[in-house]
């Protein structure tokens, strides 16, 4: 109940994204409400990565509308860089900026975008940087580190940020094996700490486990929506159930 | 004055008598190069980032469409007419049609600065547009993602980036310049070639003096080059980074510290 009095951070409305005659997304409806951590599962080609950067505008839906605390992030007064800092974004390919070092790369945002002092941002970024066991390789250049390592880094990067909420695209679809652990320690445990997550992903044992709910997509389209439990133990849609055999299986 | 007989004689003997005319030719040569070099790479970031601008949406209003159409259309002219005409031609024109059209007194070394700077200025817009496009599309979007605007963007992140990708080709330009303004001997700027001119008239020992005067433009050029892969050294950095403990510096000073000054200097750079 309490999160029904509070309301939603985020309200997805029958969004659909075209690109031409190809409908990547249709009638996306779905909520966040805070201390959320919302798993996106499907193939590959569904969508989810589309509904995530429409999320944050990276793209722009066709159709539909997104709010945030009540407001349209479509809306003509709408303060798109204060928007953007308080949803953050963490990509597959990490995307730290190559011609900072790790340090600068966390306290870009704050100083540039927050205009933080030096000394602020400094402070939080080489406490998140220590959160997520950066903080020794302040004075690397992203090319110098493993993809695992650059991950990490992009994270202590968003969380430095404070953000409300932290959208997750495949972050850990283009690490080795290996790595992909370090990451997801990470994100549990800021999903323990309780930070609003919107998280696509393949991983479906973490999916499972840290997740209050699961949306699968397919072809565009949320074809089931419930808990990690509902989902994974007992789903009820034939393409869910197809497609958890093929990831089981695997 | 007993003539000297020998090409080496010859040769010294041009260097003895007229060295300062040489080192002369040598400054304006560099200068008007470094110069024309800066401000070209200056007109070429410009336009190079006007370029790039997107065309605006469907939707947007008229007259921005028009304005961008319009931009676009005089920063692809100046490109193609300055790219496309000969640097002498451009010299001439420029020297000879202030005066007679605008009624300006240029001297020729402004009307030399001008040219070099406006023609290199049209190579760099496409060096730079290049640049811009190679940058990886998710630089732009992490910036963008954690709420910079574009101009934050383009200043913190792309243009950084951009700059150290086309050094080698800004370096290309300074050196070819440095070779070119030897074209500026039309409109009598006492640059290398032309003092090399003079004094290769005055006993017509033409061999030797241009003999001088291609060692004296493959020493600058080499500088250069050298100078550029060193600056090209500075700007990478170290290969290496060192492991900091950041609790042993609470204060957050450990941030202004540059994190490693290889001590190698110059002379490794002098000899890859």
């Amino acid at each position: 109940m309490a999160k029904i009095m509070q309301g939603p951070i985020l309200k997805i409305k029958h969004i659909g994204k075209a690109f031409g005659d190809h409908k990547v997304l249709q009638d996306i409806d779905f909520e966040t409400y805070p201390k959320d951590v919302i798993c996106i599962i499907g193939a590959s080609g569904s969508g989810k990565s589309t509904l995530l950067r429409c999320i944050n505008r990276l793209e722009t839906p066709t159709s539909g509308e997104i709010e945030y605390h009540g407001k349209s992030i479509f809306s003509s007064g709408f303060n798109l860089s204060a928007y953007r800092a308080r949803v953050g974004m963490v990509f597959q390919s990490f995307n730290l900026f190559q011609n900072m070092t790790v340090l600068q790369n966390c306290m870009a945002g704050t100083t540039k975008v927050l205009k933080k002092s030096k000394t602020e941002a400094y402070e939080l970024a080489i406490n998140f940087l220590r959160k997520v066991g950066m903080a020794p390789y302040i004075n690397a250049k992203p090319q110098q580190l493993s993809g695992g390592q650059q991950q990490r880094v992009a994270i202590a990067r968003a969380l430095a940020m404070e953000p409300e909420v932290l959208l997750f695209d495949e972050p850990t679809s283009a690490l080795d094996p290996e790595m992909v652990g370090e990451v997801l320690n990470v994100m549990r445990e800021l999903a323990c700490e309780g930070l609003t997550m919107i998280i696509v992903t393949h991983e479906m044992a973490f999916a499972k486990d840290v997740s209050t709910r699961v949306l699968f997509m397919d072809k565009g389209v949320i074809a089931e929506d419930g808990t990690p439990e509902e989902i994974f133990d007992r789903p009820r849609n034939q393409r869910t159930k197809e497609f958890l055999t093929r990831f089981i299986n695997r | 004055m007993v003539a000297p007989r020998s090409f080496l004689g010859w040769v010294i003997f041009l260097i003895q008598k007229y060295y300062p005319l040489f080192l002369q030719g040598c400054g304006v040569t560099i200068v008007i190069a470094v110069v024309g070099t800066f401000l070209g790479c200056v007109i070429g970031l410009l336009v190079g980032v006007l370029r790039t601008i997107p065309k605006p949406r469907a939707d947007a209003n008229l007259l921005a469409k028009i304005f961008h159409s319009v931009l676009q259309f005089l920063l692809l002219a100046y490109i193609e007419i300055f790219r496309g005409t000969p640097m002498m031609v451009q010299a001439m024109v420029v020297y000879y049609g202030s005066a007679q059209v605008f009624n300006l007194n240029m001297s020729p070394m402004t009307a030399g600065f001008f040219v070099v700077s406006i023609n290199t200025g049209a190579y760099m817009a496409e060096t730079v547009r290049g640049g811009i496009k190679s940058i990886d599309k998710g630089q732009t979007e992490a910036a963008m993602a954690i709420g910079m605007s574009h101009w934050q963007t383009m200043v913190s992140v792309v243009m950084p980036q951009t700059i150290r990708n086309i050094l080698p080709q800004i370096g290309n330009n300074l050196i070819i310049n440095i070779k070119d303004t030897s074209v500026l001997n039309v409109i009598s700027v006492t640059e290398l070639y032309f003092n090399g001119k003079s004094v290769a008239g005055i006993y017509y020992r033409y061999f030797e003096t241009y003999f001088i005067i291609s060692i004296m433009y493959f020493i600058m050029t080499f500088l250069c080059a050298k100078f550029l892969r060193w600056t090209e050294h500075k700007i990478d950095g170290s290969g290496f980074y060192e492991l900091v403990d950041p609790e042993a510096d609470p204060t957050g000073m450990l941030a202004e510290k540059t994190p490693h000054k290889p001590a190698k200097g110059v002379m490794r750079i002098w000899l890859r």
